[in-house]
């Protein structure tokens, strides 16, 4: 019990010799990211590979990335307390982590692609007025919902585990786990343990409506072909899940090799995961391949355009790349190991995992692109330009290094005294 | 000088430094065109006129492709040169051959926007503008209410509330509006391409700054004074009518009640105020008029 304490506890005291540089490497990524950004403030957004007729591009693409990796981590905590579904609580904070700083990441994305993000203000301002009529703004709502819920949901357990941190530790890293408890009493946890419950009640359907503002963006745009799209909602929660589940896996491996977490994150946890996965994959390319379906073969001139570009046109080598290695190669390993008894390779697992994570980032930027440069004229060629290319890449850095630093403040898992023992 | 003092200069400096910056970002995205105009202009529009619903008609037979509209509406609406090189009426150039079904892209699949010389034999040309929809899909989805429809049946954008994140631009099924990429540059004056007289920049109709989005208003500083839009005027051929159509006696009331007319993407229920119609190819290559 206390030998396992100090092993969660370990990455918040010990910090090994390669920390550091990877810490670097993600700050000089960041960094330069934030100067490709300053270019694009002062130049303005023709610096990127954007024109009148593809107006969106990667950072609407990372938007779309971001809010589907959020999902999995609350789904995993909040079914860890309502469905009490034990197995999966060691992973649960780690899973909750990533949900907050790729929801925080997703906000940026939007900013990023104002032309004036000068005025970002107003849409705070102008929203009783628009609330009626903009779906942009049901989405802001959607999103800041679920990232104060999930912020609050992270926290209030965390509470009592900052306490057992503050315990056991000395000097500087005493104090900073005794300031994140403020107003800490005795005996709270009960209390909280009711709170946590009725805040996973309260996010799971908040979660739903988030990727379904995300989806009415896009699908409540009827001049849009594949965009306009009655079941967009739940085609967008699939890969949400997906990828989100897929993201927690690789996470939750890199972890447990670095820290020797061996005997706390189980196989039979990455069993789980990634069965369910595979399962969502495979809705996934189900509901892909209706939608290409009713295009090609009942679709207006519009549908029909986006759809043969997607197929058969310029986008077909993205396509059929993304769909078989990024799609289908990490379903059926997932498959397969699914029907072989007590067996999981947790590092294929991990690997197929990041796979399918690329692949969906891809699947999204398949959604915006044709469908705005093909759909409606066949003009506008887009590529990006490196200014986009340095933000997207510092729009991976800067939440991995968020979550890197994440790692030496708060305890990674929630410690052995926790709530399902109450 | 002590310690605390020391801290608290630091602080001074560092905040200092951040009013710097922000304020070198601010002056960048100030209006660049101001300085030349020698009153300074806001986005208010003329009231809009009561009763009025704004519309036009195009006679897709009689136009002959001279972009002489398209033209003029830049120096009147002081549209930005380069580096964007924004239109707010674009003109394509069609073929006999093309099904009229395939004009319900827009603009029309492998139609010309570069062409260089017409008008062409077996050709036809076909300008689009800002639609000004009655149920204007733009409009609804702007999260800070910038672009709206006035109560004459004009969509307007106010620039100084525009956050540019193109949501209008993905909803409009035209494609009729156009960002400002880069920084908007205006010459201090131009040669109009219509009668070869220098033109300054008007000062009726504000300037915008980067990162907004802009449209054709049908000229609405000309049409609530009671003018026509410039495009309307300057067209040498009549291809372009404008009125009010909720005056039984305005031009395009009766053109609704001679001609037969077709609107582009009508599925999709927005309610178009611009109408094309044909009475029959008027001029040819020659210039003979039949």
């Amino acid at each position: 019990m206390t030998d396992e304490i100090d092993k969660i506890m370990r990455p918040l005291k010990h910090t090994s010799k390669e920390f550091w540089p990877f810490l670097g490497g993600l700050a000089v990524i960041s960094v330069l990211g934030i100067y490709a950004y300053t270019q694009q403030l002062i130049k303005g957004l023709g610096v990127t590979g954007l024109n009148d007729v593809t107006i969106w591009g990667l950072y609407i693409t990372n938007f779309i990335f971001f809010i589907g990796i959020s999902h999995a981590g609350i789904a995993i905590s909040a079914a860890v307390r309502i469905l009490e579904a034990k197995k999966y609580q060691p992973i649960a904070r780690i899973a909750e982590l990533l949900t907050i700083v790729s929801l925080v990441m997703a906000g940026l994305s939007i900013v990023i692609d104002l032309g004036r993000p000068d005025r970002s203000f107003l849409l705070i301002t102008k929203f009783i007025d628009r609330f009626k009529y903009s779906p942009l703004i049901w989405d802001i709502t959607a999103v800041g919902t679920y990232l104060v819920l999930s912020s609050t949901y992270l926290y209030l357990p965390m509470r009592r585990d900052l306490k057992v941190a503050a315990e056991r530790s000395e000097g500087w890293r005493k104090t900073m786990f005794t300031t994140l408890i403020p107003f800490y009493e005795e005996g709270e946890e009960a209390t909280i343990d009711r709170l946590s419950f009725w805040l996973a009640v309260t996010i799971l359907p908040v979660m739903v409506m988030v990727h379904t503002t995300v989806a009415w963006i896009f699908s409540l745009l009827s001049a849009r072909p594949l965009w306009f799209n009655a079941f967009a909602g739940p085609y967008y929660i699939v890969a949400a899940v997906a990828s989100g589940m897929a993201s927690v896996m690789a996470m939750a491996a890199v972890m447990r090799k670095i820290y020797h977490w061996e005997d706390i994150i189980t196989p039979k946890l990455f069993r789980g995961l990634s069965n369910f996965t595979a399962i969502t994959t495979l809705v996934y390319l189900y509901m892909m391949m209706t939608e290409q379906l009713g295009a090609l073969f009942a679709g207006p001139a519009g549908e029909v355009f986006v759809s043969e570009a997607w197929l058969f046109g310029d986008f077909a080598t993205l396509f059929w790349s993304m769909t078989t290695l990024g799609l289908v190669i990490p379903f059926l390993y997932m498959l397969i190991q699914a029907f072989k008894k007590d067996y999981v390779n947790i590092t294929w697992t991990a690997i197929m995992s990041v796979i399918l994570v690329i692949a969906f980032w891809f699947k999204r930027y398949m959604i915006i692109v044709p469908t705005l440069s093909i759909g409606i004229q066949k003009v506008g060629i887009y590529s990006p330009t490196w200014i986009e290319i340095a933000i997207l890449l510092a729009s991976f850095a800067i939440p991995l290094l968020l979550y890197t630093i994440l790692t030496k403040i708060v305890p990674l898992i929630e410690m052995e005294e926790g709530h399902h023992h109450v | 000088m002590s310690k605390m003092n020391r801290r608290e200069f630091f602080k001074k400096v560092g905040v200092l430094g951040v009013v710097v910056a922000m304020n070198s970002v601010a002056s960048n995205m100030k209006r660049v065109g101001t300085p030349l105009l020698t009153k300074t202009v806001g986005t208010e529009y003329p009231p809009p006129v009561k009763g009025a619903n704004y519309g036009m008609m195009i006679d897709v037979g009689a136009c002959i492709g001279c972009r002489l509209c398209q033209h003029a509406c830049k120096l009147e609406n002081n549209v930005p040169d380069a580096p964007g090189n924004i239109h707010w009426i674009d003109v394509f150039e069609l073929d006999n051959h093309r099904p009229v079904s395939e004009v319900e892209n827009i603009p029309p699949v492998g139609a010309d926007i570069d062409y260089t010389d017409a008008p062409k034999p077996d050709h036809w040309y076909m300008s689009f503008n800002c639609f000004h929809c009655d149920n204007p899909p733009c409009t609804k989805v702007c999260p800070t209410g910038a672009t709206y429809k006035d109560e004459d049946g004009l969509v307007l954008v106010n620039y100084d509330i525009c956050i540019g994140c193109r949501y209008c631009m993905a909803a409009c099924p035209f494609n009729a509006r156009r960002f400002n990429w880069w920084n908007p540059e205006h010459p201090p004056s131009r040669i109009s391409t219509v009668d070869g007289s220098v033109v300054t920049l008007n000062e009726d109709v504000p300037l915008r700054t980067r990162g907004v989005t802009e449209k054709c208003t049908f000229c609405v500083h000309r049409v609530r004074k009671g003018e026509t839009p410039k495009c309307v005027e300057v067209c040498p051929v009549r291809a372009r009518h404008f009125g009010d159509f909720n005056d039984p006696e305005s031009e395009v009331s009766r053109l609704r009640e001679t001609v037969r007319t077709i609107r582009i993407r009508e599925n999709l229920g927005t309610d178009p105020k611009l109408f094309y119609f044909t009475r029959g190819v008027k001029w040819t290559e020659d210039g003979e008029k039949h």
